[in-house]
């Protein structure tokens, strides 16, 4: 497999709380890889994602995206749209709306939606069971019902890699159960790579790796 | 589905807010076109009396501003009748007779003035010299059937409406009209006039010739002044209008406002979705895009405010004006003038979408998803 992510020596320093959220972190995941990111609160795991998704810059260190420097990447926004989808422990549906209209969001920016970007979000929502919630508001839907809502908002562009941040953090077991299921399926069909943070000892179970990230450095693989 | 389908949805969610934002703009809008309006109209309608006539030069007292007050002697017209250049005259004596509480200008033109070319009319027929007839505007005309009236009365004297007449000028619609002699003797103003209106002959009318022309006919007289037509809307206009100044004054204090409010309607709306716009800029949106959002919403809101406080600017002050018996200064406005307006609401748009597109494309949107 090729690396699609390689970091080395990345270090995070945040200047409101005057500490390192991520110290000399070398990591590398393979194209189609399902890793899970575990550790304990406020160790970096969240920090991780958010910098591998181009939303937070690290302090120092290197980062590649497909062997290509991460600095090369001029437009972050549009690597984003076109590369990652993120899958949110408390969803950030957006009420009033339907579970198609919360699913176009990505490209709702645009002056129209094309037909064939609806039809991929239908069939989306067709292989996450949903079709019969596609004009629901999101309101209605259970918890596990937005999650998976929330996973195919984040199908919508086909994106290699699911950045996934503690999405079972607000499910009780059955569903937590089911959203794993769901990732790993897409990580089976379209070998799409995942990184998943999370505390669920689940977790075990889904994903090929597990790495553990203590006080912002790697501990263990 | 797109982006307007998104933000109308997206607006029209918090309907006591929009309602109150969109009743804030209307007002404003609408405080904008009275305050304005009046001015512009009574500016176009002049313009219009001078443009439709061709109208090239005016004769009127030298260094005195007021069109009311200002006379210079009748038989100017003849001497300006001769000079080179000069194709047609047409004296008017202008005096603003009370009626009903409320100043109608009457006019007193020569019978065979090309002004009446200006007016179209609707009932009846040209007064008569020496038979104490007039005609009247058709807003005055209606005004006055009300009261089932058909004569009025200037310094004591009656005169008899023969004619109702329309005009493009809405200062013109609201007015009397009569033979000038007759508004002369019911004045007590025998042999003057008011002001004496030139049209020139083709060949002179550029701006060289004009000027020359002038010339000439100043030197018949030290008290007078041959003024061109457009320098004479604008000091006349200027003077009538006496509140221009301080209705501007007005209007750009009302735009801050309604710019402030829809400013602060749309800071709230960011604070709201700051959550979402994070999430946005998580799921590849870019900043301009969410910069964009922003202006289309307060454009949008702006819009429908704008177009209301138009509608009611136009329709409710006439109905206002009405009530209070001033509808000669019913607005007539301009396409240009509302152009304008739009601008402005326009440009309260784009200010108050500034503030929420600062705050939101310079804070975090990693602090915000975590909700620090």
């Amino acid at each position: 497999m090729n690396n699609i992510f390689r970091t080395v020596n990345l270090r995070k320093f945040y200047e409101q709380t005057k500490s390192f959220a991520l110290q000399d972190l070398s990591l590398t995941v393979k194209k189609g890889e399902f890793v899970g990111i575990k550790g304990p609160s406020g160790s970096g795991k969240s920090t991780l994602l958010y910098i591998l998704a181009g939303l937070l810059k690290p302090t120092s260190g290197e980062i590649y995206f497909k062997e290509q420097p991460f600095e090369g990447i001029k437009n972050k926004a549009l690597y984003r749209r076109h590369n990652i989808g993120f899958v949110f422990q408390d969803f950030y549906l957006y009420p009033n709306f339907t579970v198609l209209e919360n699913m176009l969001f990505p490209c709702m920016q645009r002056l129209f939606v094309p037909g064939s970007i609806i039809k991929n979000a239908e069939r989306h929502l067709e292989s996450l069971h949903m079709q019969d919630k596609r004009n629901a508001r999101v309101e209605s839907l259970s918890a596990g019902e937005r999650q998976r809502a929330c996973i195919a908002r984040a199908l919508l562009y086909e994106p290699e890699c699911i950045f996934a941040d503690e999405p079972t953090g607000n499910l009780d077991s059955q569903n937590a159960k089911n959203t794993l299921g769901l990732l790993k399926k897409l990580n089976d069909d379209y070998k799409t790579t995942i990184l998943l943070v999370t505390h669920d000892e689940m977790i075990s179970h889904y994903a090929h790796r597990i790495v553990h990230i203590i006080d912002g450095s790697l501990k263990k693989e | 589905m797109n982006i307007a389908y998104f933000l109308i949805k997206d607006i029209f969610r918090k309907k006591l807010r929009v309602f109150l934002t969109i009743c804030g703009v209307s007002i404003g809008v609408c405080v904008c076109i009275i305050m304005l309006g009046i001015g512009e109209s009574l500016k176009q309608s002049f313009k219009d009396v001078y443009g439709r006539n061709q109208i090239d030069l005016v004769i009127q007292e030298k260094e005195q501003l007021s069109i009311l007050l200002g006379r210079v002697s009748a038989n100017l017209t003849q001497t300006a009748k001769a000079t080179p250049g000069v194709e047609d005259t047409a004296a008017v004596l202008l005096y603003l007779n009370k009626m009903k509480g409320t100043a109608v200008p009457v006019f007193g033109w020569e019978n065979d003035s090309f002004l009446f070319d200006g007016i179209e009319f609707i009932r009846g027929r040209k007064p008569a010299v020496g038979k104490n007839e007039a005609i009247v505007g058709d807003a005055l005309a209606k005004s006055l059937q009300k009261d089932n009236e058909s004569q009025i009365k200037i310094k004591g004297e009656s005169f008899i409406i023969v004619g109702v007449f329309k005009s493009s000028s809405p200062f013109e619609q609201f007015a009397v009209v009569m033979p000038i002699g007759d508004l002369q003797k019911a004045i007590h103003e025998e042999g003057r006039v008011s002001f004496i209106n030139l049209k020139l002959k083709p060949l002179y009318r550029t701006s060289f010739a004009i000027e020359g022309v002038a010339k000439e006919i100043e030197l018949s007289s030290p008290l007078i002044a041959a003024v061109r037509s457009d320098a004479f809307i604008a000091e006349k206009s200027k003077f009538i209008v006496v509140g221009e100044k301080f209705s501007l004054l007005v209007s750009l204090i009302t735009v801050i406002a309604v710019a402030l409010g829809l400013a602060n309607t749309m800071v709230t709306s960011s604070f709201e979705k700051r959550k979402f716009l994070a999430i946005l800029l998580a799921l590849g949106w870019q900043k301009i895009e969410i910069a964009t959002l922003f202006m289309c919403e307060s454009f949008i809101v702006a819009f429908v405010g704008g177009i209301i406080g138009i509608i009611l600017g136009i329709k409710g002050t006439a109905f206002i004006f009405s009530m209070t018996s001033i509808s000669a200064f019913v607005p007539d406005l301009s396409l240009i003038f509302i152009l304008k307006i739009i601008g402005l609401i326009l440009g309260s748009a784009i200010f108050a979408a500034i503030i929420p597109t600062w705050i939101t494309l310079n804070s975090n949107p990693v602090e915000i998803i975590r909700g620090e």
